[in-house]
């Protein structure tokens, strides 16, 4: 157990006094005297010699003890994802539909069986949420929108639009309809669900991400973006709110 | 002191010297409560943004689950890799010493659904490399595959903790360990 050059010091074994380095010292008394059961103060030394020796290893490898493979790739897995994550959160949002300036405009089939296009919203504010119906995060923002906003966004007379992303992404998923009357949907004023197409994604959501919103102005200017509406839905109404 | 080989299932063992040490009996139930409300709560930020209690009722059950598992599971691998630090004449030997890895595996595993299922970090990470539809059809799979088997990957996590735990409590010399947590005889 010693490294670098320490040498391994030698203790007395209790059961036949033999001089025993002390780091072979339990393996002594366990392979040459396995029935010997020592008392409670040999047993406090050999405690006492095991952090001594432990100690002294220690002292030898210093940080190479430290980083462990598993502690490094630990290390960079948790400053990369960190990385990752930061940039993702904080860079601007999808490139065309930007925000200061007009939202582009677009149509999309509502879950209803009508056609609708966003210039028909102007003259109130709309928060535009671009989902897919298997994405967890959207069925919280959904379920979180119908408990705790949704008559508050009312008031406010702000609509809330969400869009499925065109095809579910390629994905597997229940259907809209499914998706809509999972959560009460049932065409109430101010909440309307449909489908996007594929040129609305890429004026939108060129990338693909899922759970991407806009908050649109009731002049139709692009007052807000950003990935994750969960926890944004009070900070959306209070902006909504003075446009 | 007999080194005698380790039990095939020494939990029950190792969780009796455990716990017949009064420390360990009044941390657990604290660290249980701790544990699962601390991961509940990362659980709900990581969902919605927003660090509270707020978002816990909005948390998928399966997410609630998890924090149920870490729990009871992480102060137990915790308390037992605590009583064998300070314990070391305990220790058998070296064998199954580095549980590191397989505690850091159930960690990020527990975590990983929530981290790149329907948040920018893939398809972010992906547009460094490439872009347009071909951006889509890498980063749409994975988030969907993130998404669907967000428990299987739970339950997975919930594994690696439990073989890291066995992997600790393997590392005890249950012999010495009992003896020591026998009072000492009179005289």
């Amino acid at each position: 157990m010693a490294k670098g050059g320490n040498k391994a010091r030698s203790i007395r074994c209790p059961a036949c006094s033999a001089s025993v380095r002390e780091d072979r010292i339990k393996t002594h008394l366990g392979t040459v005297h396995p029935g010997y059961r020592p008392d409670s103060a040999f047993k406090a030394r050999l405690h006492e010699t095991e952090v001594a020796v432990r100690k002294r290893a220690r002292g030898t490898t210093g940080w190479r003890d430290f980083f462990t493979t598993w502690r490094i790739v630990a290390i960079v897995i948790v400053i990369v994802v960190a990385g990752v994550a930061v940039y993702a959160f904080t860079r601007p949002g999808p490139d065309y539909a930007s925000v200061g300036k007009p939202a582009p405009e677009f149509t999309f089939s509502n879950v209803n069986g009508g056609s609708n296009a966003l210039s028909a919203y102007q003259g109130h504010p709309v928060l535009i949420l671009f989902f897919t119906t298997w994405c967890q995060y959207c069925q919280q923002a959904t379920h979180i929108f119908v408990s705790d906003y949704y008559s508050q966004y009312r008031s406010a007379n702000v609509t809330f639009l969400e869009l499925e992303i065109y095809n579910n992404l390629g994905q597997s998923g229940v259907s809209l309809s499914t998706f809509a009357s999972d959560y009460g949907y049932s065409g109430q004023a101010g909440w309307v669900m449909g489908w996007s197409d594929a040129n609305t994604e890429t004026l939108y959501d060129s990338q693909g991400q899922t759970d991407v919103y806009y908050l649109v102005s009731s002049h139709g200017v692009v007052l807000n973006t950003g990935s994750g509406l969960s926890g944004e839905f009070g900070a959306m109404l209070g902006q909504a709110q003075g446009n | 002191m007999s080194a005698r080989p380790p039990a095939c299932l020494p939990e029950p063992g190792a969780f009796r010297v455990l716990f017949s040490h009064r420390a360990y009996l009044v941390a657990y139930p604290l660290s249980v409560v701790l544990v699962a409300v601390g991961y509940l709560l990362l659980l709900a930020w990581v969902a919605t943004g927003v660090f509270g209690f707020w978002g816990v009722p909005f948390l998928p059950p399966a997410s609630v689950g998890l924090a149920i598992g870490f729990g009871i599971l992480f102060p137990l691998l915790l308390l037992l890799d605590v009583y064998l630090w300070k314990h070391p004449h305990c220790v058998i030997s070296d064998r199954g010493r580095h549980t590191e890895g397989t505690t850091i595996g159930a960690v990020v595993l527990g975590i990983l659904p929530n981290l790149l299922c329907c948040t920018p970090i893939v398809p972010t990470l992906l547009a460094v490399f490439v872009s347009g539809t071909t951006l889509i059809s890498i980063s749409a799979p994975v988030q969907h595959a993130m998404s669907v088997y967000e428990t299987l990957f739970y339950a997975v996590s919930l594994v690696l903790l439990g073989i890291a735990i066995h992997l600790a409590a393997r590392r005890m010399d249950l012999g010495v360990a009992q003896d020591e947590s026998l009072p000492e005889p009179d005289g």
